[in-house]
């Protein structure tokens, strides 16, 4: 489904965020990227939806090389993988139905149905009474819950996650790594990145390490 | 495209310029000062050849005719001037009728005119023409007709002021089609900026939503019809002052001195409020497009 081949990632300024890796997840993988803070996780999820391109070596999505994808066609790339943001990238000015509504609305959907998967995609992340609330008026799990219903709301093939865990308690991990585990029963493959290791190890699947840029 | 997401756009539109608030009204009021400027202009323009006309409406056609044709023939070109379509009406002054006349604008010093030999005045005919619907173009479009005539020895309609008036109102036409042009560019360039502002304000709304997957289309839309949005209200407003001004400078000049009447202040034609209307639309949808091109194809 995702393959790396040679890939480096030079920033600017010479920084070396990821150096000649090369790796396979297969389709319905459910992975675990897991490295220490600067290591290199959130630029290995930015080379599978062309936020940034590689400065050398191959990143393939779905059989496409993805970089080298024409700008126009990076929307289309985007539309087949969900995306949990570290910061959760919420649109401030939207509710949350709306927020949550966007991934529907830029695919066309017609409206009875983005009103009817959007509410169902927000009783997953038990988010209903809060539909109408502007993403400032929440807290940051639940910010993030908002995120991942917009992520999983299309049903795509891919599903990515950046540190999902980072300041949730215990019982708010278990329930948003649960999520990603249904979605991952139904044949999505999922990438979480993530600097705790425990974690990683407590539910099981396939764990990348990642230190310095390099696959270990 | 998709009613449904047409629909979603408008919404959008709307959404944001609300949103916007202050900013939206900002721009709103530079916009409209500035196509306010521009429509100013265009007043002027239609109103400079109304009153260079009324210079010209005072005058009337002399035309000077041969000394030997009968009075026959005078009385039937008499006819046909007065039967020509602009004309109001025709007064044959014989050479006689001229000397006196002359001799009564002389005034004291008439009996200068008292040891002549023989009369040196023509026999001519003075035209005088509707006033309604006339410029001098169709004076001299007369002018030249009678012209042509082999009774006529010269027609005086006044050439040189017309003349003069003819280049002044042309080069005025010239600098002022300038002016417009510099105004209308100048307007697209503040507009642009300024609604160009209100959206750099949401570039990071703008990454977020390429980060799920919107088209640069789905995003400019919106965006477009803000523009266009804001340039019609604009636009409608600079419109709306002008006819205000207007209506103050005819009261105004209905109250003013007799001269200042006759001028026929005219309100900008449909024309030209069509132009204002599409320099702010097209000054809007530019503005949104241009600025959000800087988000949409550097990131
Ligand atoms: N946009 C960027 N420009 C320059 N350097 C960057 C950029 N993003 C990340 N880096 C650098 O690349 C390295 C890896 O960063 P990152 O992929 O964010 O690591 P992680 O997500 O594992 O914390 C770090 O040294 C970071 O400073
Ligand atoms: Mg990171």
């Amino acid at each position: 489904m995702i393959e790396f081949r040679y890939l480096s990632k030079v920033y600017d300024r010479g920084i070396r965020a990821l150096n000649n890796i090369t790796l396979k997840i297969e389709r319905g993988e459910f992975v675990f990227l897991v490295g220490l803070s600067g290591a290199g996780k959130t630029t290995f999820l930015r080379m599978i939806y062309a936020d940034e391109r590689p400065t050398s070596g191959f990143v393939y999505v779905a059989g496409k090389d993805v970089g080298n994808i024409p700008r126009r066609n990076i929307p289309y790339l985007r539309r087949q993988i969900g995306i949990v943001f570290q910061d959760f990238k919420l649109l401030y000015s939207k509710t949350v139905f709306e927020n949550v509504a966007f991934a529907l609305r830029v695919i066309g959907t017609k409206e009875a149905e983005v009103y009817k998967r959007t509410l169902k995609a927000l009783n997953i992340v038990e988010l209903t009474q809060k539909k109408s609330c502007f993403p400032y008026e929440l807290s940051g799990g639940e910010q993030q819950r908002v995120a991942i219903a917009r992520a999983i709301i299309n049903d795509p093939p891919i599903l990515l996650s950046d540190e999902p865990t980072g300041n949730l308690d215990a019982q708010l991990t278990n329930g948003i790594i649960n999520l990603f585990l249904n979605a991952n029963e139904q044949g999505t493959t999922v990438i979480i990145a993530t600097h705790d290791l425990e974690l990683a190890r407590r539910y099981g699947g396939r764990i990348i390490h990642i230190a310095n840029g390099e696959i270990l | 495209m998709r009613f449904q997401t047409t629909k979603y756009f408008i919404k959008e539109a709307c959404i944001n310029f609300k949103r916007a608030g202050v900013m939206s009204y900002a721009s709103i009021g530079i916009i409209t000062v500035t196509l306010f400027v521009l429509s100013l202009f265009l007043l002027f323009t239609t109103n400079l050849k109304g009153v260079a006309d009324l210079v010209v409406k005072r005058t009337s056609i002399l035309v000077y005719l041969k000394d030997r044709i009968s009075q026959q023939q005078i009385i039937e070109f008499e006819k046909t001037i007065s039967e020509m379509e602009q004309v109001s009406e025709v007064v044959y002054i014989s050479k006689q009728d001229a000397l006196k006349k002359f001799k009564e604008n002389l005034g004291e010093n008439k009996d200068i005119l008292d040891n002549l030999p023989s009369n040196p005045l023509p026999n001519y005919l003075e035209i005088k023409v509707k006033r309604s619907n006339f410029v001098w173009e169709e004076l001299k479009k007369i002018a030249q007709e009678l012209e042509k005539s082999d009774l006529v020895t010269e027609v005086d309609y006044g050439q040189r002021v017309v003349n003069i008036l003819d280049k002044i109102t042309y080069g005025l036409m010239i600098i002022i089609i300038g002016i417009t042009i510099v105004l209308g560019l100048v307007t697209l360039i503040i507009i642009s900026n300024t609604i160009g502002l209100g959206l750099f304000a949401r570039e990071e709304e703008i990454a977020i939503m390429k980060l799920v997957g919107a088209t640069n289309w789905f995003i400019r839309c919106p965006a477009l019809i803000e523009g266009l949005l804001q340039g019609l209200i604009s636009g409608g407003m600079a419109i709306g002052l002008l006819w205000l001004l207007y209506k103050f400078i005819v009261v105004k000049l209905s109250t003013a001195d007799a001269l200042f009447q006759l001028i026929p202040i005219k309100f900008i034609p449909l024309e030209f409020i069509s132009g204002i209307l599409l320099t702010s639309i097209l000054s809007g949808c530019l503005g949104s497009f241009l600025s959000l091109h800087y988000f949409l194809k550097h990131k």
